[in-house]
């Protein structure tokens, strides 16, 4: 059957098959060989970015304290309800009964079962390319939804519960403005400081001191390593690196006195606008320690909550929270914002006139309650008036005089020298350098409207010219004419007036010399110039914190008092100023002796006015205390409170009575105390740096005397 | 017994060397079926490598022993019915072929797109597979039939609509890896029954360079429409921010004319794909040269088997090591992707010492054919190695992205019924030319 020489052909045929064959499995051989030995770390690599995932744990914000180890700003849980990849059937089943157990929950007020469990359905479609993500179902969950989760474990497969950190304020609005807020990073932020090792959805000091010392409070993220599958589900868990928390602060500000100082403010108000002052809305009060520069209580009014930047808000709630907030400007940190000083600036004039040698300290005036063209606050004036009497009474016509001896400059160059127009360089963000008023200041002031109209009528005539060249015939061309200089002399007019304005004429200077006109200053410049008067002529940089402290108790940082200078007016001429504070306080005619009356201590001040055009005036209050040796010196603004005195100076006394009274209470009197740690969990308060010596047991002031409705909300 | 005379004379080598290569297949089906759901299985690769045999999946691999055992039954009566009384009935064979390829396009079950499969009782089987032994046998008795007269172009005709039916019929599943298995068989036969060589390479340059021809001219069309589609967009957002009217007027007369334009690029585009391959078909056939292109989507399963492959190194990461196979990031692990699971727990050692197993066993297979006692089993042989060669290299190449992703199975490896079976009826043919070889020594 076989034929013949067939055979050997097939053979040769064969052969040639299996070299095919041979030559083919080269091929494989060869290409295996490139995959598998000479590229195998490039692929080693993409296998483990295939099945590897690091999930950020963020880290919790240092802490603030205040001088006594109190906390003021902490870290509390916030429960976030999240969902892992379970696998269509298991989701089906979870997602039903996980929205029945959150139907109460704030965050999803007003929506049924059925909305809810929709919700979660398309959070969960959202995340789809990172399955090895769980996805977050629900934020700040009540403590009774997570036991009820809890409790319901094994019916809920991929249900997690995360813990994560947000601030946690347990007295409510104490200090909010010194303290700022936090939130999420924006994308400017985050594109300005990414260098930093910020990302996505990291909380990001937005104002105060949150902002300020962000670099410290922020910690440092933690991570867990995950194994996941080719759907993303986790599969093992390869590791934690744990958190850094961020370092703590420890501040300068005593907790007690910046409660009683906004209660001081906010009762205050309330009863001003009782009294007839409707507009008496709002308020600032800066209490420093003379010796040091340290703040020991800062407040603004209006306050606002500060959880509403933490708790999780329904659109309607935040949108309500928001409005008020901006309707009352609550964010707004009025220490720090700029108000005419009125009288209260009286002192620099003072101490120009004697340091430049303008008049003696036997220098006096007999007051008739006229200058020039001039009236005194009170009709028929003061009679024979000395420098200490002038400040006593407040005497504006002795402060005139004085101030057309004197002129601008010499006021000016004084109120530079106490640190007024000048930034403090507190840790604050948003500092306000003020205004001190001067000729050239006013020139700068009125130029650009000048250089409006100039340009204006330069525009004039240009089109004049121009339609005039135009113009048909001699007739049109007068016409045009006429029209030209017409609105060319009602511009000359407004010129000749803004030119006037321009030069700076005497009765700037008497503006000037009682606190009116340009001069804008911050309470806490006005606070500190006043410290520097009563401490004898050391104007420190006021601060708010004293120490950072690492997670461990280590002093990362401390920050001593620091001179910005000593002013340059002799001790004598502060001891005269003083003097002229002191009696002030004193009946029976001293502008703040109702204030003082029946203080238990003795106390420098003076009070300010100053005139809002169309509005109640602002009511100043700045003071020193105890007058022999001060300690403590304070600045208190009402806006629109009408009277220096009986505004202002009635906070200011709160203030100083609840300054004198704690010396001798425990750290958290008057503080509505927090629930968790308390003061226990604080970092060791240097022993040396804490001025009032430990409460005894049982001292303790009674709690919730004046209770603030916010102070409550934290705990 | 007819039997124990069998047994003796069976090439022992080639036997030996398929059911190690079975062997293997069970511990890679095994590990490539398991898929770590938590902690616990990570563990499971630290164990004692016996141990870990214990730990494997073996819902797959009893099926597969299952089918193996009917495999070698069928390969047993293959293997007892001389090759020549096949060859008899290969009219009979041809027509239940194709009766059997035209059942699945009526009575089919589908399944990824495609309708392969017949419900026969309890069992799913996949004509296409057995289609291709059977297209061996009767092509065999074929082109014996024109011994010596396949010399001239003419007389390779009736050759092709021979092979041709069936392939069209598979082709139309449609399951373009089988027809292609088809078209290398009808190759390899025709290579050895005498047609001649340059004829032939002349063919199959010419099949390949019109299916370049096709691709590139895709291509051409695909990018026109693509290119038309895109100016068409850019002009509608411009028509949206015109506002003076004789611009408006000017953009909507470019807009239709571009718009003409479209229709007809995506017409010639559509008229392509009717005729020939369809879109996602082209995609598959070319992804393999560039799968970055589409990493997430026709490429990725390229991509995550050179992944497994690469990252597999010399020594591999040991039995259940494997991050790309039990993650599940390997696609159709244990069928038309087996090979990676291979190479990422086997390193390159465990698949080049797979390699030579097949390469042993197509050597053994050409020696068949060259000890056959006459040309129908020469050429039987001959048919069965170029279907195992093919199938191997086609299947390896696709997993080490030299090859498209035709999807065609290891032989002896992938797991699946219908295709354990054949390959076992294929070696039980072999084994038959082989028993009634050419006895010298008488």
């Amino acid at each position: 059957m076989n034929a013949p020489g067939t055979a050997p052909k097939l053979e040769k045929k064969l052969q040639v098959m299996l070299a095919v064959v041979l030559a083919a499995f080269a091929v494989l051989v060869c290409r295996l060989a490139y995959l598998q030995l000479v590229q195998t770390d490039k692929y080693r690599m993409m296998a483990q970015q295939n099945h590897l995932r690091l999930i950020p744990i963020m880290a919790p914000r240092g802490e603030i304290y205040d001088r006594n180890g109190v906390r003021v700003v902490g870290n509390k849980p916030i429960y976030t309800v999240s969902l892992a990849y379970l696998g269509v059937k298991n989701t089906d089943q979870v997602v039903p009964r996980l929205a029945r157990i959150l139907a109460g929950e704030r965050v999803f007020a007003g929506m049924s079962v059925a909305e809810i469990e929709q919700e979660i359905h398309r959070r969960l479609g959202e995340q789809k390319l990172r399955l090895y993500e769980p996805v977050p179902v629900a934020r700040g969950v009540s403590l009774e939804t997570v036991t009820r989760i809890e409790e319901q474990r094994l019916e809920l497969p991929g249900v997690l519960i995360d813990v994560q950190p947000v601030r946690d304020y347990p007295f409510g609005d104490l200090l909010v403005h010194a303290l700022g807020y936090v939130g999420q990073m924006d994308r400017q932020e985050l594109e300005e400081h990414k260098d930093e090792g910020y990302q996505m959805g990291d909380s990001w000091g937005k104002d105060g001191l949150e902002k300020s010392f962000e670099r410290y409070l922020r910690g440092e993220r933690g991570a867990r390593q995950v194994e996941v599958d080719a759907q993303g589900r986790p599969v093992r868990d390869l590791g934690v690196k744990e958190p850094v928390p961020g370092n703590s602060l420890v501040l300068t500000v005593d907790a007690r006195l910046q409660r009683a100082a906004q209660d001081a403010l906010a009762k205050n108000l309330q009863r001003l606008q009782r009294e007839g002052y409707p507009e008496a809305r709002a308020g600032a009060a800066v209490v420093l320690d003379v010796r040091t520069g340290e703040i020991l209580a800062l407040a603004s009014h209006p306050t606002y909550d500060p959880t509403i930047f933490t708790r999780e808000l329904s659109r309607r709630e935040w949108n309500e929270a928001w409005a008020k907030i901006n309707r009352e400007q609550a964010l707004l940190n009025r220490a720090l914002g700029l108000y005419p000083p009125g009288s209260t600036f009286k002192m620099v004039v003072a101490a120009a006139a004697l340091e430049t040698g303008k008049i003696t300290p036997d220098f006096a005036i007999s007051d008739t309650g006229r200058y020039k063209y001039k009236t005194d606050w009170q009709p028929g004036g003061h009679g024979r008036v000395d420098l200490v009497r002038a400040i006593k009474v407040s005497c504006d016509t002795f402060f005139w005089t004085v101030g057309a001896m004197l002129g601008p400059e010499p006021i000016a160059r004084y109120a530079r020298e106490l640190g007024l127009g000048q930034k403090t360089g507190v840790e604050l963000p948003g500092e306000n350098a003020g205004r001190v008023p001067g000729p050239e200041q006013k020139y700068n002031l009125w130029k650009p409207y000048l250089d409006g109209v100039q340009k204006e009528m330069d525009a004039v005539r240009q089109e004049y010219e121009r339609r005039m060249a135009a113009a048909a015939g001699e007739a049109e061309r007068a016409m045009l004419s006429r029209e030209m200089q017409g609105r060319l002399s009602s511009l000359q007019e407004r010129y000749e007036k803004i030119a006037w304005e321009l030069e700076w004429r005497e009765y700037d200077t008497l503006d000037m010399a009682i606190g009116q006109g340009n001069n804008y200053y911050t309470p806490l410049q006005l606070a500190n110039y006043v410290a520097a008067i009563a401490n004898g002529g050391t104007l420190y940089k006021p601060f708010l914190v004293k120490k950072v402290v690492a997670p461990d108790g280590q002093v990362v940082k401390e920050f001593a008092p620091q001179e910005i200078r000593r002013v340059n007016i002799s001790p004598r001429t502060l001891e005269i100023i003083r003097q002229g504070m002191r009696e002030a306080t004193l009946p029976p005619d001293g502008t703040a002796a109702g204030v003082f009356w029946g203080a238990p201590y003795t106390a420098g001040a003076k009070t300010g006015t100053a005139e809002v055009h169309g509005h109640d005036n602002h009511a100043l209050f700045v003071a020193f205390a105890p007058y022999e040796n001060p300690e403590i010196a304070l600045a208190v603004v009402v806006e629109y409170g009408g009277h220096g005195s009986s505004a202002a100076g009635a906070v200011a006394r709160d203030i100083l009575d609840a300054y004198f009274k704690l010396k001798t209470a425990s750290p958290l009197a008057g503080l509505t105390e927090p629930l968790d740690g308390g003061p226990g969990a604080a970092p060791p308060a240097q022993p040396g740096a804490r001025r009032e010596p430990p409460a005894p047991a049982g001292q303790q002031a009674p709690r919730g005397t004046n209770p603030s409705p916010a102070a409550g909300a934290g705990a | 017994m007819v039997y124990r005379r069998i047994v003796r004379s069976i090439d022992h080598t080639l036997v030996f060397a398929t059911g190690l290569v079975i062997l293997l297949s069970l511990v890679a089906i095994g590990s490539a079926t398991l898929e770590f759901t938590d902690e616990s299985f990570s563990e499971l690769k630290n164990l004692f490598l016996p141990l870990r045999l214990l730990h494997l999946d073996y819902a797959f691999v009893l099926k597969q022993v299952l089918w193996v055992l009917i495999g070698l039954v069928v390969m047993a009566l293959v293997l007892y019915i001389p090759y020549e009384d096949l060859a008899k009935h290969a009219r009979g064979l041809y027509i239940l072929n194709l009766l059997m390829l035209v059942a699945v396009l009526f009575v089919g079950r589908e399944a990824l797109g495609a309708q392969r499969w017949i419900q026969v009782g309890p069992f799913v089987f996949q004509p296409s597979e057995f289609s291709k032994l059977i297209l061996i046998v009767t092509l065999a008795q074929f082109l014996v039939s024109r011994e010596g007269r396949l010399q001239r172009l003419r007389d390779l005709l009736p050759v092709f609509v021979h092979v041709g039916v069936p392939t069209l019929l598979v082709l139309k599943q449609p399951d373009l890896g089988t027809s292609m298995v088809f078209v290398a068989i009808m190759f390899g036969m025709l290579f050895l029954a005498g047609a001649r060589p340059s004829t032939l390479a002349a063919l199959l340059g010419a099949g390949m360079a019109l299916l370049v021809a096709l691709f590139v001219l895709h291509a051409h069309l695909h990018q026109a429409e693509a290119l038309l589609e895109k100016q068409l967009l850019a002009l509608e957002e411009e028509k949206k921010t015109a506002v003076a009217a004789p611009a408006r007027e000017e953009l909507n007369k470019k807009y239709e004319e571009v718009f003409r334009e479209y229709q007809e690029a995506s017409r010639r585009h559509d008229f392509f794909h009717r005729h020939t391959l369809k879109e996602y078909q082209v995609t598959r056939l070319t992804i393999f040269l560039d799968p970055k292109s589409d990493l997430l989507g026709a490429g990725y399963h390229i991509w995550q088997s050179l992944i497994a492959v690469g990252s597999g190194g010399f020594w591999g990461k040991g039995l259940l090591g494997g991050t790309q196979s039990h993650l599940t990031f390997l696609p159709i692990r244990h069928t038309d992707f087996i090979f990676s699971v291979v190479g990422e727990e086997a390193g390159f050692l465990g698949s080049v010492f797979l390699l030579g197993l097949f390469l042993l066993i197509l050597y053994r297979g050409i020696r068949i054919a060259a000890s056959a006692r006459d040309l129908l089993g020469a050429l039987m042989a001959g048919g069965v190695v170029s279907m195992f060669a093919f199938h191997v290299f086609v299947n390896v190449g696709m997993t080490i992205g030299i090859m498209p992703v035709v999807g065609i199975p290891l032989p002896f490896f992938s797991y699946g019924g219908s295709n354990m079976i054949m390959n076992l009826a294929a070696l039980g043919l072999l084994l038959n030319v082989y028993v009634r070889r050419r006895k010298i020594l008488f």
